[in-house]
């Protein structure tokens, strides 16, 4: 078990474990928090496993703990650890089973005061346009010839398929495609897990929450990014679903029986990974590719459909109904980013399990309208709090090879949540706060009880003083759609 | 005691099962069961309506238990069914057949499970007893 006594205090915001504490971490360990976080953060397994994610062969400069950090399978959820090429390894249960989960957030040209006659009409509707849980397949099927042009292309498939427009694709992460996809290296039973998954939601922590800006505190990034006090936006949260679920299940099973022939030790079963250059890394490279642009797909057609229930229910009543893009980032998913490494600049496979890119001001991968204010960074809060729009800073690239936070954290079990209480109770206890709740699930509703997560505040506190990401602007939820 | 018993495990993200039984393919067939209790609240109250031959090879007992969850997430998912009764038709700790037979879920999903994980994954044997521990990904 490790105690507060193990780790040094560099700054306030963070806190190493130096490369002696096990004979087999390749690097220190740092975990971004204060003291109180990180006092949380010790009572379960997220350090230990952030430890043991100190060990993956090829790992350069630390293994990186985000405030939000929980106990994860394997590597810590809000993990960030970056592998050399070409001799570092890739790891899938540090990129997560739910490849390129992450956020999506639009702007509407509505005040909350505007919308609030129709609130329960809109979350009706997006609760029918966006189907969420088990057994309910989306709006499409996609034959093979599909799911390899969506593998492939991401959303630029919606873009053909009028389900996109140019504007959505430039405001997202990688333009809403990554280059090394390799569709065929992507089974048959994620095919058949994935083929009437696009546009849907899933369940768990995924949702869809229209939100009223609250405030906001830095004036250039908020106008570069559209955003202003009183105003109605959409925040979709969700990833590959099925698909990339299996395609994360097939390579942790395949890289078991590899290992052996790599000569790698790990500590645990589910960091199991295979080096970059090898036959078997380069095929899970472009089948985690592959799901990632099924994801932001998914997450494009989600945007549609949610514009069509905003249509449907704000046109007749004469009101503004459409939602530009503001960004959509991932924040499970392994990338390859240029990054200085002891003073040298260097291409490294940035994994990201629960934590976001946070690129800089000034960033070539940045949209060209907020180059000078730096890259959007989307952090939702615990169901019925707040949710930030944070922007990247330089120290992202100095300390935490461009990743930030990427929500609030649990703080309490899933289990723990639903004996504190009932679904219902809490659907109404959020009505009472003028929140309105469409949820598949009462039960999976209690499980996500504001409650059983961290303070989002305490996180982004942490975030803005180690100057890796600055606060933009709060949002307040006026309604969840759940799964 | 009946064939196999099970109780859910906490964890701060994500969810488990401590699975026991008396034979090693009650103590599989009993994973599969509280994994789809999980899923479900009343995971055996509709008939059957799907069958299938399930195979499976690996390298040792634990990716066996993980195979096997992994691939009732996979039947489960795409015949939508909750595949509770399990007919062992021969098991080793490297290699199991089964039958299984899949019902219709009543009601919404409680949870939806991405993967069994190799996370904390635990199975021994202990006198005439087995046990297994085993976390999902949800």
């Amino acid at each position: 078990m490790i105690k507060l006594k193990n780790l040094e205090r560099i700054s306030p915001y963070i806190w190493e474990i130096p490369k002696s504490f096990r004979a087999d971490m390749r690097v220190p360990a740092r975990v971004y928090a204060s003291k109180t976080l990180l006092e949380k953060a010790l009572t379960d397994k997220s350090v230990e496993q952030l430890v043991n994610a100190a060990t993956l062969p090829g790992i350069v400069g630390y293994a990186i703990a985000m405030p939000d950090v929980h106990q994860g399978y394997g590597f810590p959820v809000g993990g960030v650890a970056a592998t050399r090429l070409p001799d570092g390894v890739i790891s899938p249960g540090s990129i997560g089973y739910d490849i390129n989960c992450g956020v999506r957030l639009l702007a509407s040209d509505l005040y909350a005061g505007e919308v609030e006659p129709h609130l329960d009409d809109l979350a009706a509707a997006l609760y029918h346009n966006c189907p969420s849980g088990l057994g309910k397949g989306g709006r499409f099927r996609l034959d093979d010839g599909e799911i390899d042009s969506v593998l492939a292309q991401g959303a630029h498939w919606c873009l053909k398929r009028g389900l996109a427009t140019q504007h959505d694709v430039i405001h997202t992460e990688e333009g809403g495609r990554l280059q090394k996809a390799a569709p065929g290296k992507v089974s048959r039973r994620a095919r058949d897990r994935g083929r009437d998954q696009i546009g849907t939601l899933g369940s768990g922590n995924h949702f869809l929450e229209v939100d009223r800006v609250a405030e906001t505190y830095d004036e250039a990034a908020a106008d570069a990014f559209g955003l202003h006090p009183g105003q109605v936006v959409l925040l979709i949260h969700c990833g590959s679903r099925g698909l990339g679920h299996q395609v994360c299940t097939d390579y942790v099973r395949d890289f078991q029986q590899a290992l052996a022939r790599f000569r790698i030790q790990l500590p645990d079963r589910e960091l199991v990974c295979a080096p970059l250059n090898s036959p078997e890394g380069e095929a899970y490279v472009g089948a985690m590719q592959a799901a990632a642009n099924f994801a932001f797909a998914n997450r494009q057609v989600l945007a549609h459909l949610a514009r069509e229930a905003f249509e449907q229910i704000l046109a007749p009543a004469g009101l503004p109904f459409q939602l530009r893009q503001v960004y959509d980032v991932a924040h499970n998913i392994g990338k390859f980013e240029q990054h200085v490494v002891d003073g040298k600049r260097m291409q490294v496979c940035v994994h990201r399990k629960g934590a976001t890119r946070a690129f800089p001001p000034g960033h070539d991968d940045v949209p060209a309208g907020y180059r000078p204010v730096g890259q959007p960074v989307l952090v939702p809060g615990s169901m019925g709090t707040a949710s930030y729009v944070l922007a990247g800073m330089p120290g992202a690239m100095e300390q935490t090879f461009g990743s930030a936070c990427h929500g609030a954290g649990r703080n309490l079990s899933r289990t723990a949540a639903k004996k504190q209480v009932r679904g219902e109770t809490l659907q109404q206890d959020l009505t009472r706060r003028g929140i309105r709740i469409r949820a598949g699930s009462m039960s999976g509703l209690a499980e996500e009880a504001p409650f059983a997560y961290k303070e989002v505040e305490e996180v982004i506190a942490v975030v803005q003083g180690a100057g890796i990401a600055r606060a933009v602007a709060r949002l307040e939820p006026l309604a969840v759609i759940k799964g | 005691m009946q064939e196999f018993v099970f109780e859910e495990l906490e964890h701060t993200a994500d969810i488990g099962v401590r699975v026991q039984a008396r034979e090693p393919a009650a103590l599989f067939a009993g994973a599969a069961r509280a994994m789809f209790a999980l899923l479900c609240a009343e995971p055996d109250a509709a008939a059957p309506v799907a069958t299938r031959r399930v195979a499976i090879d690996a390298a040792d007992i634990e990716a066996l238990m993980v195979d096997w969850l992994n691939e009732l997430l996979y039947l489960h998912e795409t015949a939508g069914a909750l595949f509770t009764d399990c007919r062992m038709r021969q098991w080793s700790p490297t290699h199991l057949e089964a039958d299984v037979a899949g019902r219709p879920p009543l009601g919404a999903p409680q949870v939806h499970i991405k993967a069994a994980t190799y996370h904390q994954l635990r199975i021994d044997q202990r006198a005439d007893l087995w046990t297994g521990e085993v976390f999902f990904d949800i």
